[in-house]
């Protein structure tokens, strides 16, 4: 029977879960298993679907946010083949997380494996690279902003110092994106933490066994922590693909609402501009469907490449 | 016994409190939604304060909402809930979508107030908002910096050429100073200079900025105030000024000689400690021959088309045409709305604000955003485009402009 234990020394209690546990322990078990992620169950149920549904009605009319929607079947998702913006758009974000995705995971994998050495201090150290990412977007963005100023930002000051004359950073249609994703580094923190609990569920052994029979450290990373880490990879490769398509703040406050000349005009940013400053609300809504299709593909493109390269089994 | 006893006492407690509420009838409570924090809506505090006292059975709910107020404000029009009162400038588009309710048919008593600022308050000629404040845009220039290179301050009258030969004069990059701030943010700011040049943005009808913005007097005012960037170098790049803490920073700091803004400055200017005698104002510069047009900025007070409590909402509309404005115009960063209120101010009485007021008789009637509903969509975001084209070096102002015309009539559906 489950919840003896402890709980066998409260009397009154005891007689609770015995009249409970009249289901199966697997049945309990997903009972509360449910019962745990009821709030998001319901939340989701309460807050996303209906609006998740009803955008997909809307995607299909003409609404400009008063009075009642008007039919239009298809048009709106006509009108985005020959929408400039809606394929600029589609350039700006793809190309983001093209440079920040790869980025942010190694970033996170060498943090990770820096903080899994026996120091001193580690957890110290743990917690300063973790603390920026639970710093919030808007914030970060601001400070971001000046590190950029291609006046009297570090970072040009840094480049000034080694005889470089830093580029103009956000204001520069070449190099907003970059710095963009340069900047994304800083929330690597919880890339980290995620890559930290992969490292730790090896099993030692296994390292050790190399060890003995004289694997390099190189022999080592690839032959054994690589392969181990692939859930941990892929996990965080989907997430952070899913995440990266939807970037948004930093268009819109790095931008200036996706400047300079829409060099970071974020898919999302485009569709918040649709529906809320021009209340073109049926495209927006088509838009965001579309979004949505892209990103199911590109994870199931993914989940479908990554079933030869991921490895669950030797844990 | 005990029990009807007790029954009886919450009886009687229960008449008696429903008895004061009979007594008392609740006033109606009115939302007004203001885009100013919540130190900023002081005035609007005050005033609100003045009309409950005198109308003890509506009650005002102020809401200051200074981020994202668009969007909750669009948020709350499509979900039938919005606040009864809120403020308003882009007239066109809410009341092109039916959001805003018509006022000239209702007792608000619109006769004190300036007709433009009723003008710029109205739609397809229904008024929609009784204006609450406006201010025109000037030249402000910076004394110190003026003293600084021996050149003379700028007077009512002067020319385009002045304008570029002073900025010129004033512009001296080792020291970092610079002759006057062209970043072209929001062309908003900048169309009296086409107007005056002979050239527009938009149809006067608001249908198409073809034959308009691409026109050769259009050109020409674009090469002109692009050229003071590119050429001249008498303006701090973009990128510089905001860098530098942007263009009030940079002006109260003397690193720029002057700027095309609105009386809003002086707030800034004031809490950064400027003295008064550091700095003027000046009406816009014409082309030789011609008046000067200014930009003008105006907000007013909107009542919902899905307000529930209309009648109460419209009491509250006639006392602001009559009484209100006035308190913002106490603060002194922008000009009350009725004649008698502006009086009443002393604004008249200093250099600065006086050419504020002086330079309302010279404001554009009819801006571009007044003209369509879809301005925003249709004209002002390719305008941007192509200010940030030729700022950028990346076309020249007839490749941009013609691209820019070619865009918008797309969008039009053309």
């Amino acid at each position: 029977m489950l919840g003896q234990g402890p709980r066998a020394c409260l009397p009154s209690q005891g007689k609770q879960v015995e009249s409970v546990s009249r289901l199966t322990p697997r049945k309990r078990e997903a009972l509360e298993g449910y019962l745990f992620i009821s709030p998001w169950i319901v939340g989701f149920l309460v807050f996303t679907a209906g609006p998740i549904l009803a955008t997909l009605l809307i995607s299909f009319t003409k609404w400009r946010v008063f009075g009642p929607p008007q039919w239009i079947g298809l048009a709106n998702y006509v009108r985005m083949i020959h929408d400039p913006l809606f394929y600029q758009s589609l350039k700006v974000t793809g190309f983001f997380t093209l440079l920040s995705l790869p980025l942010g995971l190694a970033v996170g994998l060498a943090l990770a494996l820096l903080l899994f050495q026996d120091v001193k201090g580690l957890s110290v150290f743990r917690t300063i690279f973790y603390t920026p990412s639970v710093v919030p977007e808007v914030a970060t963005a601001t400070l971001w902003i000046w590190i950029y100023n291609p006046e009297f930002g570090i970072f040009n000051y840094v480049l000034s110092k080694f005889g470089v004359t830093g580029p103009e950073w956000l204001y520069s249609t070449e190099w907003i994106l970059p710095a963009l994703a340069i900047m994304g580094i800083w929330g690597a923190g919880s890339t980290m933490v995620i890559y930290l609990a992969g490292l730790q569920n090896i099993p030692r052994v296994y390292w050790e066994a190399a060890t003995v029979d004289g694997a390099s450290g190189w022999q080592k990373f690839w032959g054994i922590t690589m392969p181990l880490l692939s859930p941990t990879t892929f996990f965080l490769f989907v997430t952070g693909l899913i995440g990266s398509l939807q970037t948004f703040t930093a268009g819109y406050i790095m931008g200036g609402g996706g400047g300079p000349l829409n060099a970071s005009l974020f898919y999302t940013l485009y569709m918040y501009q649709q529906g809320w400053k021009w209340f073109n609300m049926g495209y927006a809504s088509a838009l965001s469907w579309t979004l949505s299709l892209i990103i199911f593909a590109l994870t199931m493109l993914v989940i479908r490449a990554s079933r030869a390269r991921v490895n669950y089994d030797l844990i | 016994m005990k029990k009807v006893r007790g029954l009886a006492v919450i009886l009687l407690l229960v008449f008696t409190a429903s008895g004061f509420a009979i007594g008392a009838p609740k006033p109606v409570v009115l939302r007004a939604m203001t885009w100013d924090s919540a130190e900023g809506s002081a005035w609007a505090k005050a005033v609100f304060d003045k009309f409950e006292a005198a109308n003890p059975n509506i009650e005002i709910e102020l809401q200051p909402m200074p981020d994202g107020y668009d969007d909750r404000l669009l948020t709350s029009l499509a979900a039938g809930t919005p606040p009864d009162l809120f403020l308003v400038w882009d007239y066109p588009s809410l009341a092109g979508l039916g959001g805003l309710a018509p006022l000239e048919k209702t007792a608000i008593d619109f006769s004190g107030i300036n007709p433009s600022l009723v003008e710029w308050n109205s739609y397809q000629g229904h008024i929609y908002g009784v204006p609450k404040d406006w201010t025109t845009q000037v030249i402000w220039y910076n004394k110190k910096v003026f003293d600084r290179y021996k050149v003379a301050y700028p007077k009512p009258g002067w020319t385009w050429d002045d304008f570029r030969s002073t900025a010129q004069k004033l512009t001296h990059v080792d020291d970092k100073v610079w002759g006057a701030a062209l970043s072209f943010g929001d062309p908003y700011d900048w169309q009296n200079w086409f107007v005056m040049g002979g050239g527009d943005y938009l149809s006067a009808d608001g249908k198409t900025m073809k034959g308009v913005f691409d026109s050769k007097e259009s050109i020409a005012v674009m090469k002109f105030l692009t050229d003071m960037v590119l050429v001249d170098k008498v303006s701090p790049s973009r990128s510089l000024l905001s860098a530098s803490g942007g263009t009030y920073a940079m002006f109260t700091s003397g690193k720029l000689g002057m700027i095309h803004s609105g009386m809003w400055l002086l707030g800034y200017l004031s809490s950064k400690g400027l003295p008064a005698d550091d700095y003027g104002a000046v009406i816009v510069p014409a082309p030789a021959g011609k008046k000067p047009i200014t930009m003008m900025n105006v907000s007013g007070w909107a009542m919902a088309a899905a307000s529930k409590h209309k009648a109460e909402a419209i009491e509250v509309l006639k006392f602001l045409a009559l009484e209100g404005g006035q308190t913002q115009g106490e603060a002194g960063w922008a000009f009350p709305v009725s004649e008698t209120a502006i009086k009443a101010t002393g604004l008249l009485n200093d250099p600065v604000t006086r050419v504020f007021y002086d330079s309302l008789a010279y404001a554009l009637k009819n801006p571009a955003f007044l003209r369509t509903p879809e301005y925003a969509e249709k004209c002002s975001q390719y305008l941007e485009e192509a200010f940030d084209q030729i700022l950028l070096g990346k076309a020249t102002a007839e490749k941009a402009m013609a691209e820019a015309v070619k865009k918008s009539e797309k969008a039009f559906g053309r």
